[in-house]
């Protein structure tokens, strides 16, 4: 900008806050925008989704040493909201047609056409399970809801594979909570 | 004519303070603005066929360990006509019976949570997803550390971590596969669907696989030709395994 543009703009500028309190006023303003703004674009930079911060990766430990869980206690994921007065351990809190109905608003992400239909509620333990040869790893007296699901169904397979397809699966929800445990298909 | 002098040069100044506020509160929610757009942008994508951002290894080998930064993915696409979601996780597998497991957290229809699977060949029934736990805010931001193997007739799976308060925690299962040995490591992201996913850059650190006398070792290559990055999906080594003495650091993100 040359020497006369930037005297046109004085001008204007003392044309337009004829005062020095009003161009000090201004001045201060312009600033604090300025700051303010670059803040807000520091802020942002520093939570933006591509630098997270996280804790130290774990060491591998050797196989000896390494925890072992087990898979019974596992509370499994929101899923069905309890509608049944709680009545003892043994007694679902959760009934056919609640199982049936989240099923039918959530079905299976599995599913390839979205047409699907449940065929079969009924309520098992682990154990019973057990004995028809699906071992879920769950404990014994776990009571569970398990729906039979019918529609197109494709399982996800790893990077390179080919993925399969079926015409049935199963869910199985903890009959006291509600929550999910296991698709199986 | 005085107080007309007067009123107009009320005006004006009246007139120049709030042109003075509306370019004050312009300009804020035009910068708020402009850097808030992309936390709300959505995508467009293609992977009915899934997307991956994944390398593999090849090999004998009783396991494999990773440890994944938890990190808050994202993905709410539902009735989409094919399986919709975005992971992080891992895979060991055997190539001859079509068996593996996998581990990790994932999102779905908005929720998160963590989860193992396992496929045991090409039955009807062979497939089975374990949701184990929606993931607490308090693990977000933390390690998922992720230990693949083969014990006697079984694949194993150990996920375990520690929350922001210290508190450590941990689950497990397992199945016996037709086939009880492994082939196959791979670690990365997975996404199926259309749009509405998106993930932050996570962390695969600690790479690591088995020998049979059950220790670890740090991988320490990498085969390009294992490595599986599909858009949107970005992911890439930094440092590579050969250039690091702790496995390498796989970074992935997405959408």
């Amino acid at each position: 900008m040359s020497y006369r543009r930037v005297e046109a703009v004085v001008v204007v500028l003392k044309w337009w806050y004829p005062t020095k309190s009003l161009r000090a006023g201004a001045v201060l303003g312009l600033s604090a925008i300025a700051g303010l703004g670059a803040s807000v674009v520091i802020a942002t930079a520093a939570a933006a989704p591509n630098t997270p911060h996280v804790a130290p990766p774990a060491p591998p430990p050797a196989l000896s040493s390494a925890p072992s869980p087990q898979n019974s206690d596992v509370p499994g994921i929101a899923a069905i909201r309890p509608s049944l007065p709680d009545s003892g351990p043994q007694s679902p809190r959760i009934s056919n047609a609640d199982a049936a109905a989240f099923v039918m608003a959530h079905p299976p992400s599995e599913t390839n056409t979205g047409a699907v239909r449940v065929s079969h509620v009924d309520f098992v333990t682990a154990a019973q399970l057990k004995t028809e040869g699906w071992d879920t790893g769950l404990a014994d007296q776990r009571l569970l809801c398990r729906v039979q699901i019918e529609g197109t169904f494709t399982f996800p397979a790893p990077p390179g594979w080919h993925t399969r397809s079926g015409s049935v699966v199963y869910e199985l929800f903890d009959a006291r909570t509600g929550n999910l445990l296991l698709l199986k298909g | 004519m005085r107080s007309v002098e007067h009123s107009s040069a009320a005006l004006i100044a009246r007139s120049r303070r709030s042109t003075t506020a509306l370019v004050i509160v312009a300009t804020i929610v035009v910068t708020v603005g402009m850097t808030a757009v992309p936390s709300v942008q959505a995508q467009m994508y293609a992977c009915g066929t899934p997307c991956y951002g994944t390398q593999a290894w090849s090999g004998g080998q009783i396991g494999a360990f990773t440890s994944i930064s938890i990190l808050p993915i994202y993905d709410n696409q539902i009735g989409c006509g094919d399986f919709c979601f975005i992971n992080n996780e891992e895979w060991l597998s055997n190539q001859g019976c079509y068996c593996w497991i996998e581990a990790g957290y994932k999102s779905k229809s908005s929720q998160l949570y963590f989860f193992w699977a396992q496929n045991s060949g090409t039955c009807g029934n062979c497939f089975s997803e374990h949701f184990l736990a929606d993931v607490p805010s308090a693990d977000l931001y933390q390690r998922a550390n992720i230990l693949l193997h083969v014990y006697l007739q079984f694949f194993q799976v150990t996920m375990y971590g520690t929350d922001s308060s210290g508190n450590f925690w941990d689950y497990g299962g397992g199945f016996q596969p037709p086939t009880p040995s492994s082939d196959y490591i791979q670690i990365g992201q997975e996404l199926h669907g259309n749009y509405s996913a998106s993930a932050p850059q996570a962390a695969w650190d600690s790479n690591s696989w088995y020998t049979s006398d059950g220790n670890p070792h740090y991988q320490t290559s990498v085969d390009p030709n294992l490595q599986m990055v599909n858009s949107p999906i970005s992911a890439y080594w930094n440092p590579d395994p050969q250039d690091s003495a702790t496995g390498g650091t796989w970074f992935a993100s997405c959408c």
